[in-house]
Parts: structure tokens; C-alpha cells; sequence
């Protein structure tokens, strides 16, 4: 066989096993990933909820927007804040739907740098993300870049990380129990997630300034659709807490900045943070609720929206 | 710029491309530049440091071929080590001179001069020694001195093999890189083959065994971390550092191809071996035979009539390799072991070849093979342990508790398997990488099958290229 006959071969064969990866990698995507399935209710909806929440697993793992009037929960597990604003921009801009509410996750961890280092699901949020702008912003570096258009072309470099989240998202310990840890389970457990997973054994990536820029940005893109926004804390445990406050000292978790970003905007908070701090068995782990704290949590949260935005 | 981002994937074609379309007498600027602009991509200052390397060793040599001087010799090489020693081992040197007088003060002095923390210049270890070997070489008179400083420059520099090796001779690689290269299908062909099992080994196998390896290091001092567990890390890691190490000498190999040069290979299917001995030669072969040329004969080899002096000769060695690949107690013990399992080889060769021979325990029988490659890894494994530790009192708890291996023997089906899996898959290729070809592909005869496999492979390579794909570990060397 000529070489020049190999090429085209190898070429054709490429194209063609490319292609079925593709093909292979969408289906799954569309049949199975919670994220597009998510995404697809809302663009479904006829009209916008008057309650949008937004945020990572946090939001994800708290509350029942089915026990919620008129609400929705765009939310995913690692959603980070520039993520939130392209796709809120999506659905404020493109899809022309705006809730009356929308409640922007302020948790303490929610501007750790890893969030944005480790983003998944590109093949989803590849769609909304404007990585030129974030080039031109500097928020991303060239490598960055090249890699998103990487997975623009080949989207199924994530299929194992796809099947791997899925997998998880569906059995994640909704019903276990933090409280059935031992101490030394709950400490190790903690601290691992936080030092290595969530800092990088950094206490200075507890805030990122373009986390933290782009839940500005996010506030203002709200405010320019007369949308009104409530900052949102929602439940941790002691043990996260002081896990936080040891490795990073209390310094850096006093006045957080987010906090202070709400306040300039008029924004008001609503602090669930440590209400459930020694009710371990609301969580299956230091920061996640299980299906019981889900369920209390919601209806905490459902008569504070009754209360103050009058919504039987 | 690591063989493994998105950089080189970039840089590569582009080197070539203008290579080939451009005359053969301003080639080796274009790869001079390219080489200069792939270690600058790391740190730009660090150049200053190879380009110090390149003048004395090429000036050196200028005057090693006029006069032969034992005097420019000896300085030729102090200053070319000097940076070596200066960047590498300056720190350890320092916390072993408080040590020793911690030792003899019974307190815990500490110098109040320091020089702060010093980066170690990647990829030091290997230009240096490839310095040392053109000034000795031109003072022993085996090759002529290089009056182009242009190309002795990118003899020091040549990218494909910089950071990590092959230390290649400059006997070897000098005339390949002045050779008028035409396009041919053979270099580009072999070269894209050696590079796409690189990044196979890299991506597909090393970055995915460092997970587990580091899980478990990560807790060796847990109670919960098994002798067995320990055990089966330390196989990973040494299958790890094998596929890691193989990979970067694969692309590298791969990437000088397609400049029609040829590199020397490192590793020989180092887990056939069925001695201490032999593993040396097949494992990280070039740097073996850098110190075997340049220390181990010069000190007088083994001596006949004279154990003790070949004694020190061997264990001398050893300790050059050990730290040569860093500077701290582990290396110094991975050398010192290193050096005692060759002497207790060479003391025991002809007793146990004896008694072999009297049991019929030859090496061309399965059971006796396989017993004699189980022996050999097993030590090399000992050698890991001192390797792969951060530290000294590290190596002791491993050592504690993979000792106690039956004590708390529980082995877990997802580490056997991940093990068993990446031991099948690595001596596969090993396996099938015959005919003196370095890569498993020619095994392949049907050229249909044989292209359906590299494609494969590199969609293989895409699907695990998801994780953030970690440096080269030899890169620290």
C-alpha cells in the first residue's frame, strides 16, 4: 500500500470513527446528563418562573423547587460563578425569560479558584461561555483557550467524565447520614475536600478576583432586566466551618467579599448558613443536605419567600 | 513546553514544516531557535544558564584538542558540574553540614547565611552531563572538536531530548544533526509512531496509575493503609515511572525522527530482566552508560585482585546515579542499595550459577525465568520505596509496614485489578515491540487492522486526555 493511500485511509477511518464517537458521545449526553435535562425544562417553560435560583450543588442539594411556587432551580453540581453568568445571560438575553427573582449563591467557598480549574461539563457550557471575552479579560490564558476549542471539536474527550458525574449525580448518597460518621470520618472527611479539592492546599484561592468579578457582573446583568436579586447562604456544618476557619483563618472568612459586593448594591442576604451547623443528620456530608435536610430546608425557605415576597 | 500540552501538539508540526521548506544550511538555526524558544518557555532565565554550559564546554574543548591539558580538563568540567552542583545540590548540602553538626553539637544550628530557595533549572541534570561528555571525549580524543558553535550549541540544546534525555554522546548526535535530511515517509512514519504510543503510555497509563499511586502515599501514615495496599502502590509506582519515563523517550525519539536524527533508547523492556545487573542495562540505558564511560572507568572499572577498591568503585557509582536524580537522604539510599544489590550479584554470580546448574535451574526454562525476572523486580521494587518517598522517615514506614504485608493482607479487587490491568497492557506492548522496532505496530501486518488501531489509540488518548495531564516525573531530575 502506497503511503499516500494510508493517509487518506487513516484519514477516512478517523473521520469516520470521529464522527460515531460524536454521535455516541451526544446520545448519551442528551438521554442521561441531569445538566441538559435541566436545561431543557426550563427552555420548555412558557413563561419565566418568578423565582429563578441559581448556583452549584449546594442550591442543588437543598431545595425542592417542586415545594416552591412559580420557581426554578437553575442549578448545577459545580457551577461557579462565571458559568452562572453566561448561562443567565443565555436566558435573560437569548431565551427572553426573566423571573422577578433571582437568588445568587454567596456561600463562603462559592469563589474558590478550583471551581473554574476544573470546569466539566464543557460540551454544555461551551454553548453559553464566551471564551474569547474571557481571553480578552484575561481570565482564562491562551492554553485555556485552544483547550475549549479542543473540546468544541472533540466534545466526547469528556464522555468519561460525563458517565463518571452521572453516575454520581444519580446515587449520591441522598439518604446517608453525616451524623453516622465517626469524628475522625467527619474531620478527615472535611479536610479533605476542602484542602486539597476545594483550596489546593491554598488558603488564598478561597476568593478568586474573576469569581468574584463575575458575580458582580452578574448582579449588574439582573439589574439591567429590572430583575431583582437576593444573595443566598445556605446551609453548612460546624465542621466545614471551622475547617474553613482554621486553614484560612478567621481573618479571611470575617466580611467576605461577596458579602460586601451585595451590600453595595442594596442586595439583600438571606443567611441560612449555620442554622443547620449541628444538625448533622440534615447532611451526607460537611456541606451537602441529604433528602431530610432538603426537605426541612425547603420549607424554611418557602415560608421566608411567602413571608417577604408574598407569594402564596 | 511539555511534550504533553497543547503547545507542543502546535510547535511540532510548525518546526517541521518550516524544517523542511527551508535550505539546509540555515536548518540548524531554525532548530536552534526552536530548541532556545522550547526551554524558554518554561523560564526564560534559564537559558542564560544553559547558553553558560554551552561556551564553556565549547571553549573548553577549543583548547582540549590544541593542548591536551589535564589542568583545562579538570576546570573544563568543575565549571560545567558547578552550575549542576550549584542549582541542585547546594540546598542539601547545607542541611547536611547542620545536620552533621547537629549530630556532633547535640543542638540545632543553622547557618545565618542563606541563599534563599533555589529553583532547580529543569532538565540541568541531563545538558550538563552531555557537556561533561564533549570535553572529555574531545581530551580522550575519541571525537574531533566541533568548530561550529552553532551546531555544539544545539547539540547542548536539541528540544526533543533537553529536559529529560536521552544523553546522547556528541560523537552520536552531532553529525546526525549536520546530515542534509530529505522528506522521507519512513522518519515521518516512524516518528508518528513513536509518538503516539508516547502519548498513549503518558496519558492513557502514567496519568491515570499516579492517581491511585498518590492516593495511597497520600495516607501512608493512615492505620488504615495496609502493607498490601503499600505493596501494590509501590508496583504501580515502579510501572508508572516506567511508562512515564518510556513515554517522554518515545516522543522525544519520535520528534527527532522526524528531523531525520535518530536518539539513542533508554529502556530496554527493563522488567525481562533476570538480574540486578541486567536491569541496569535496560532501564535508563543512556544515563548507565554515561556513568559507566565517564566515572565507573576512569576510577578503574572493576579491578582485578583489588574487591575492596571494586567495591568502592561500584558503590561510588551507584551513589552518583542515586543523587544525581536529586538531592536528599532517599536518593543517597536508593544509590547505596543500588550499589550493595550489584555487589552481592557479582560477589554471588558463580555460586549461584553452580548451584543452578546442579538443580537444572537454567534460564531457558519458564519456572526458573520466571522465578529469576520475579527476583529482580521484587529488588527493584526495594529501590522504589526509597524513590518514591518524600522523605527518609517516610521510606522507614513503608518499609514498617509492607513488612508486616500478611498482617493486614486485604486486598481490595479494584487496586489488583487496576495493577493487573496496567502490568497486561504495558507488557503487551512490550511484548509485541519486536524485530528492532521500538513500538508494538509492526506487529500488525494487515494494514487495514494496523491504521484501525492507531485510530483507535488516539481516540483512546482523547477520551483520557480529560485529566489534567501531570508533568513528566523525570522532569525534576
Amino acid at each position: 500500500m502506497t503511503y499516500k493511500r494510508k493517509i487518506i485511509l487513516f484519514l477516512i477511518t478517523f473521520l469516520l470513527l470521529h464522527a460515531a464517537m460524536v454521535s455516541v458521545f451526544f446520545t448519551i449526553t442528551t438521554k442521561t446528563s441531569s445538566l441538559v435535562e435541566n436545561q431543557k425544562h426550563f427552555e420548555s417553560l412558557k413563561e419565566a418562573p418568578k423565582f429563578l435560583f441559581t448556583g452549584d450543588s449546594h442550591p442543588t442539594r437543598s431545595i425542592n423547587e417542586n415545594e416552591i411556587n412559580n420557581s426554578f432551580k437553575l442549578t448545577f453540581f459545580g457551577e461557579g460563578p462565571i458559568l452562572t453568568y453566561y448561562r443567565l445571560k443565555y436566558v435573560l438575553e437569548e431565551l427572553q425569560l426573566k423571573p422577578e427573582y433571582v437568588f445568587l449563591q454567596a456561600d463562603i467557598s462559592r469563589f474558590s479558584a478550583n471551581y473554574f480549574r476544573y470546569a466539566e461539563n464543557q460540551f454544555f457550557y461551551n454553548n453559553y461561555v464566551n471564551y474569547s471575552e474571557l481571553l480578552e479579560e484575561e481570565v482564562i490564558n491562551n492554553e485555556r483557550y485552544l483547550k475549549s476549542i479542543a473540546y468544541q471539536l472533540f466534545p466526547y474527550i469528556e464522555i468519561k467524565n460525563i458517565i463518571k458525574k452521572n453516575n454520581t449525580v444519580k446515587t449520591k448518597r441522598g439518604l446517608q447520614k453525616f451524623s453516622d460518621f465517626s469524628e475522625i470520618q467527619k474531620q478527615v472527611n472535611t479536610e479533605l475536600f476542602i484542602k486539597h479539592k476545594l483550596l489546593s492546599n491554598n488558603p488564598e484561592n478561597l476568593y478568586y478576583e474573576d469569581a468574584l468579578i463575575y458575580f458582580r457582573k452578574t448582579i449588574e446583568l439582573c439589574q439591567s432586566h429590572q430583575i431583582k436579586v437576593i444573595g443566598i447562604k445556605y446551609p453548612v456544618t460546624d465542621y466545614y466551618l471551622n475547617t474553613l476557619k482554621h486553614f484560612c483563618g478567621e481573618e479571611m472568612l470575617k466580611n467576605p467579599p461577596q458579602d460586601k459586593i451585595l451590600l453595595e448594591y442594596n442586595i439583600p442576604i438571606w443567611d441560612f448558613e449555620k442554622q443547620y451547623q449541628v444538625k448533622h443528620d440534615y447532611f451526607f456530608d460537611s456541606h451537602h443536605m441529604n433528602e431530610n435536610g432538603k426537605a426541612a430546608f425547603t420549607a424554611v425557605l418557602k415560608n421566608k419567600i411567602i413571608n417577604e415576597l408574598s407569594e402564596k | 513546553m511539555g511534550f504533553n500540552t497543547i503547545w507542543y501538539i502546535l510547535f511540532l508540526p510548525l518546526v517541521v514544516g518550516v524544517y523542511y521548506l527551508i535550505n539546509h544550511k540555515y536548518r540548524w538555526i531554525l532548530l536552534l531557535l526552536a530548541s532556545y524558544f522550547f526551554y524558554g518557555f518554561y523560564e526564560p532565565t534559564f537559558l542564560l544558564l544553559m547558553f553558560s554550559i554551552t561556551l564553556i564546554a565549547y571553549f573548553a574543548g577549543f583548547i582540549l584538542y590544541n593542548k591536551k591539558s589535564k589542568t583545562i580538563l579538570t576546570l573544563g568540567v568543575i565549571l560545567v558540574l558547578s552550575h549542576l552542583l550549584f542549582f541542585k545540590y547546594f540546598e542539601w548540602f547545607y542541611q547536611v553540614i547542620n545536620d552533621l553538626l547537629g549530630l556532633f553539637t547535640n543542638s540545632n544550628p543553622k547557618f545565618s547565611w542563606s541563599f534563599g530557595y533555589i529553583i532547580l533549572p529543569i532538565g540541568i541534570s541531563f545538558y550538563t552531563f552531555q557537556g561533561i561528555s564533549y570535553i572529555v571525549d574531545v581530551y580522550k580524543k575519541r571525537i574531533k572538536r566541533e568548530t561550529h558553535l552553532g551546531y555544539f550549541a544545539l547539540y547542548i540544546s536539541f528540544f526533543p531530548q533537553l529536559v529529560a534525555g536521552p544523553i546522547e554522546s556528541p560523537g552520536f548526535l552531532i553529525p546526525q544533526l549536520k546530515n542534509k535530511v530529505t522528506l522521507r515517509w519512513a522518519n515521518f512514519s516512524e516518528g508518528s509512531k513513536l509518538i503516539l504510543l508516547g502519548f498513549f503510555k503518558k496519558i492513557v497509563i502514567a496519568d491515570n496509575l499516579v492517581i491511585f499511586v498518590n492516593n495511597v502515599f497520600n495516607k501512608i501514615d493512615s492505620p488504615t493503609t495496609g502493607g498490601f495496599e503499600i505493596y501494590l502502590a509501590l508496583l504501580a509506582f515502579i510501572y508508572f515511572l516506567y511508562n512515564d519515563f518510556s513515554a517522554y523517550c518515545d516522543i522525544a525519539m519520535g520528534s527527532a525522527r522526524y528531523f531525520g536524527i535518530e536518539l539513542s533508547q533508554n529502556f530496554f523492556k527493563p522488567f525481562s530482566s533476570i538480574n540486578i545487573r541486567e536491569i541496569w542495562t535496560r532501564w535508563h540505558a543512556t544515563l548507565s552508560r554515561w556513568v559507566k564511560l565517564y566515572i565507573f572507568n576512569p576510577m578503574g572499572g572493576i579491578v582485578r585482585n583489588n574487591t575492596l577498591r571494586t567495591l568502592f568503585n561500584v558503590l561510588f557509582v551507584f551513589i552518583v546515579i542515586g543523587l544525581w536524580h536529586g538531592a536528599s537522604y532517599n536518593f543517597f539510599f536508593f544509590g547505596l542499595l543500588a550499589g550493595v544489590y550489584m555487589i552481592i550479584d557479582y560477589a554471588t554470580k558463580n555460586i549461584r550459577l553452580k548451584f543452578f546448574k546442579r538443580i537444572h535451574f537454567t534460564k531457558n526454562k519458564i519456572i526458573p525465568r520466571f522465578i529469576f525476572k520475579l527476583t529482580t523486580v521484587t529488588s527493584f521494587l526495594t529501590l522504589g520505596i526509597f524513590f518514591r518517598a518524600s522523605d527518609f522517615n517516610e521510606s522507614l514506614t513503608i518499609i514498617k509496614k509492607v513488612t508486616t504485608f500478611y498482617g493486614d493482607f486485604n486486598p481490595s479487587f479494584e487496586l489488583i485489578a487496576i495493577v493487573g490491568v496496567t502490568i497486561l497492557v504495558t507488557e503487551s506492548i512490550n511484548y509485541f515491540s519486536k524485530d528492532g522496532k521500538f513500538h508494538p505496530f509492526s506487529s500488525i501486518k494487515n494494514n487495514y487492522i494496523r491504521i484501525l488501531f492507531y485510530v483507535l489509540m488516539i481516540v483512546t488518548i482523547l477520551v483520557f486526555s480529560i485529566n489534567e495531564s501531570a508533568s513528566f516525573y523525570y522532569f525534576r531530575f
